[in-house]
């Protein structure tokens, strides 16, 4: 029975992740600085700093970790499960750590990082708990590779019927084969649609030039836009699949930089406060 | 009943290759799966495609869970089959043929439409991730930490480690931004706001505290907290920084809490013996009884440091006499106005800085009433205050002159004194007549200023020494205590919601003197008119007069009703009019009384008077009692760095450690409230050009 991460193990991250927000946020509020306001200077200051860059460094590990997958004591599930809690955790810690004094300063931008390393976090929990079963219905059950061949598939179908269709229409079901492509822009990838779909306007110039057939080419005719209308409703498909898979993607491609963004302005955060102590 | 499958397969020579496959039973699956009685591993087909099924009419196809089947290219659904139909599944096609004897049905199934290069071309024009070798995350993660740590890391070390750096030693520098700018943690106080841009002023050193040197650079003067010779306490070695935090926002940086005070002062008897200090650690559940500094003995200048809680209270001997009940009378004191009512303010102002009340002079606060005349003819010449020589002389001189100048108005002068000025000159013989008249007017007038309750006796002691000619007056000069609590900060002008009696009236001060004086003034005068059913009616006038003692600060105080005196009225025995105006009488005693008549009684509230408004660290004394008091730590009243003290940094020699009296007295408060200015020691660097 396949679990979700989210609910790994009856929330076993969930609670300690919870326990840990309880502690910290019961703490700050007991805490009275002997000077001054809360900061991340005072005795809790430094606990919370601490923990937070502990808390930090190994979410980050996690990186490392999913890459060696079957190694360790504990499975890489309970790594992304607690990846995600500890992560969500991460945010009362570090706000409570800056005892709310926000600035235009190295230290804000080190917890600025954080957040948005946090926030695409969340959105690839989001993606990751919702696209693939939108992706397996979308794919009808298939493979990706699977849809591609039967595109060639039609595609050489169509050549087929076409060649004795006339030059017209040959070489609209040829130009738009040749010019056929998947992907792209990052932003078209995103959108899971292609406005210039050679495949679409192939389809359209077809239903037009065949409406001219005479009588004893029209079966032939309404055979090829069979196959052309199949092969756009998969370009579609693919399409579709591929902007999800894009929206899988996508998030990595901030989470991670950001990740290490913030751990360069971490570094620069922990060593400009005990350079000017 | 069995089915041959024959999958077909030429060669590239022309050779035809055949692999048979006979499946029991009358059906037989196509389709991708191996558990398909025709498997055919291609990905263009289906898991499970199609199935063809002996019946007894013949030979069906039908496509399995809504795959499309194609019969001779065209789609189909369930369909009957007859020899020679070709079937499509995916690039094979399945002929249905001859059966060979001992089968049911027989189909050869031959690929017909190899996998070409359509595929591999699509994906090879296609892209199906994102990102790419330029934008990879890879790149990007390494883009991000690497500019992050240069320009918030490596520029400011390197900025701060740059040998052409000037340091920051200049208040008045023109102020540039400096990369280091970007690790400020925080808004910087006040007080230091005009050196906020200059990072390297305080933080003169990589990864070190900042240093007291760089503090007392500025805050010179800053005192210790106590005699580090004296008292060897490893907490009087404390740094700056221990105490003071920078980068919390505009306001102070100084450590205010009570565990600051009370580890060592909680147990301050075991822990420094030679002090004379008490203990404390709370202002509600373990502070002592105040300990003015009062003066024992003015002509001696002797101050005595002594308990309120003291019995029997102690009082103070300031060579000063002022009733002030009598200044306070309600309704009114003579003055030259007729009856003039006065009040606290009248005399008593605070001081710039609203610290503590202005010095009373003489001349300001009492002369219009003690005018300190000394002789009728001498009209509009008054003494002069505060120096007994000049007053002395204006007598004689006075007389002398009146003597000489003739004309004076007292027929029991000799001829000469009373002669009309002007005209011959007066002889040697009538001059000595003159001079000695003038001489005995002087002695008498000497006697009368100085030894009668009128002039100076008024409020003054005055010393005599001599008889006769070679009699000589002196006027103490009182000893006025500037600060009765000068280890103490209390700040006048903070308690200005609150009226002066509130704290110094003598029923708050002293009550038991003040019980002793209204004890036959009012006896039980409020209970009764409490008892006294409305404002109508015959006792209506006497209930307000009860009312407004009651909405007076005294009322509290006043115990005992006066039973007797509502009673007469009730009973008819006293006139309405009369019990009036005997109801107003006591009233004006009570309040009357609340002041003090001698000026011996300190009329210091106690430290319970400010434990009714003040308590500890904590506002929630228990539970059970509902917080509405201040919460007030030592530092509310208190002080660390000691006025008295010599500098706290550097470590200074016994030598350096003198206590200085004057400024003790003072409290480290001047008077025009500039308070700041001894307080924190700052000396700014006059302005360069």
């Amino acid at each position: 029975m396949h679990e979700s991460i989210l609910e790994f193990r009856g929330f076993k991250y969930l609670k300690l992740s919870a326990w840990m927000m309880l502690v910290v946020v019961l703490a700050y509020a007991l805490h009275q600085p002997n000077v001054g306001p809360p900061n991340g200077g005072t005795a809790l200051g430094y606990a919370l700093g601490t923990l937070g860059l502990g808390l930090i460094i190994w979410l980050a590990w996690f990186g490392v970790r999913k890459r060696r997958y079957g190694k360790g004591k504990m499975q890489l599930e309970d790594w992304l499960s607690a990846h995600v809690y500890l992560g969500l955790g991460l945010i009362v810690v570090a706000t409570l750590h800056t005892g709310f004094q926000f600035g235009w300063n190295v230290h804000t931008l080190a917890y600025t990082l954080m957040c948005l390393v946090i926030a695409s976090g969340i959105f690839g929990v989001y993606a990751y708990l919702r696209y693939p079963q939108r992706m397996t219905d979308n794919r009808r059950g298939q493979t990706l590779r699977e849809i591609l061949t039967q595109i060639a598939e039609l595609d050489l179908k169509a050549r087929e019927i076409s060649a004795t269709l006339g030059d017209d229409i040959h070489s609209a079901v040829m130009a738009a084969q040749e010019k056929l492509a998947f992907g792209g822009s990052t932003r078209r990838m995103l959108s899971g649609r292609d406005p210039n779909c050679p495949s679409h306007a192939a389809l359209k110039r077809v239903g037009e030039l065949t409406l001219g057939l005479p009588v004893s080419e029209a079966e032939r005719g309404r055979a090829l836009l069979a196959l052309l209308a199949r092969k756009t409703e998969l370009a579609d498909r693919v399409r579709r699949d591929l902007s999800f898979k894009a929206k899988m993607d996508i998030w990595l491609m901030f989470h991670v930089p950001l990740t290490f963004g913030l751990l360069a302005s971490l570094t620069a955060h922990v060593v400009s406060v005990f350079f000017y102590w | 009943m069995t089915i041959l499958v024959r999958f077909v397969t030429r060669k590239k020579s022309g050779g035809v290759a055949h692999r048979d496959v006979t499946v029991d039973g009358d059906r037989a699956r196509f389709g991708r799966s191996a558990d398909n009685e025709a498997y055919l591993n291609d990905p263009r087909v289906p898991l499970y495609q199609a199935a063809i099924e002996v019946r007894a009419n013949g030979v069906f196809v039908e496509g399995i869970t809504g795959a499309d089947v194609t019969v001779n290219g065209r789609i189909v659904g369930n369909s009957v089959l007859k020899l020679g139909d070709v079937i499509g599944i995916g690039p094979y096609d399945a002929t249905l043929v001859e059966p060979p004897p001992g089968h049911a049905a027989a189909v050869t199934v031959e690929l017909a439409r190899a996998m070409g290069d359509d595929l591999s071309r699509l994906m090879g024009r296609s892209k199906f991730t994102i990102g790419g070798p330029i934008v990879s995350r890879r790149r990007l993660s390494w883009a991000a930490a690497l500019v992050t740590l240069a320009l918030f890391l490596i520029w400011p070390v390197a900025a701060f480690f740059n040998p052409a750096r000037q340091p920051d030693t200049d208040l008045n520098r023109s102020q540039s931004w400096r990369p280091d700018m970007m690790w400020n943690s925080g808004e910087i106080s006040n007080a230091h706001k005009p050196i906020a841009q200059q990072c390297n002023r305080c933080h003169t050193e990589a990864f070190a505290f900042v240093k007291d040197e760089t503090c007392v650079a500025c805050h010179e003067t800053i005192q210790h907290h106590a005699d580090p010779v004296k008292f060897k306490f490893a907490e009087l070695t404390v740094q700056c920084e221990a105490c003071h935090k920078e980068h919390n926002g505009a306001l102070a940086v100084t450590r205010m809490d009570q565990k600051l005070c009370s580890d060592c002062h909680g147990p301050f008897r075991e822990k420094a013996p030679a002090s004379q200090l008490l203990a404390a650690s709370d202002f509600l559940k373990d502070h002592p009884e105040f300990r003015p500094t009062v003066v024992a003995d003015p002509l001696a200048r002797k101050f005595d440091r002594v308990s309120l809680a003291a019995t029997p209270r102690p009082r103070e001997n300031s060579g000063l006499t002022f009733p002030h009940d009598k200044h306070l009378r309600p309704g009114g004191i003579r003055g030259p106005d007729g009856l003039e009512p006065l009040d606290c303010d009248s005399c008593h102002q605070m001081a710039p800085g609203g610290y503590l009340m202005a010095p009373i002079t003489q001349e300001l606060h009492c002369a219009r009433c003690h005018e300190l005349a000394f002789e009728p003819v001498a009209r509009g010449r008054r003494l002069p205050h505060g120096n007994t020589e000049a007053a002395i002389a204006m007598i004689r001189e006075f007389y002398s002159d009146a003597a000489l100048h003739g004309a004076f108005p007292d027929p029991q002068a000799p001829a000469v004194v009373r002669r009309v000025p002007g005209g011959t000159r007066i002889t040697k013989a009538q001059e000595r007549e003159a001079l000695a008249w003038a001489d005995q007017q002087a002695a008498q007038s000497l006697e009368f200023v100085f030894t009668s309750r009128a002039v100076c006796g008024t409020c003054h002691i005055v010393t005599q020494t001599g008889t006769g000619a070679a009699r000589k007056y002196d006027v103490v000069t009182p000893q006025v205590a500037e600060r009765w609590l000068p280890k103490g900060l209390f700040r006048h002008s903070a308690h200005a919601t609150e009226t002066c009696q509130r704290c110094h009236s003598l029923d708050v001060t002293d009550p038991a003197k003040w019980r002793e004086r209204v004890k036959d003034a009012l006896p039980a005068f409020l209970d009764a008119m409490a008892l006294v059913p409305s404002d109508e009616g015959a006792l209506g006038p006497l209930k307000k007069a009860a009312q407004l003692l009651k909405q007076s600060p005294w009322a509290p105080g006043l115990a005992k009703p006066a039973t007797e005196l509502a009673t007469q009225v009730a009973t008819g025995e006293l006139p309405m009019a009369d019990g009036v105006r005997q109801a107003k009488r006591l009233a004006e005693d009570v309040v009357g009384a609340a002041w003090s008549d001698e000026s011996g009684d300190i009329l210091l509230p106690g430290v319970a008077s400010c434990q009714e408004c003040h308590v500890g660290d904590q506002a929630m004394i228990s539970w059970s009692q509902p917080n509405n008091r201040l919460p007030s730590t030592c530092g509310t009243c208190h002080y660390f760095h000691t006025p008295t003290q010599g500098p706290m940094h550097p470590p200074k020699s016994a030598a350096q450690t003198q206590s200085v009296p004057g400024l003790y007295r003072s409290g480290g408060v001047a008077l025009d409230g500039s308070l700041k200015a001894l307080h924190s020691g700052i000396r700014v660097a006059p302005k360069r050009d």
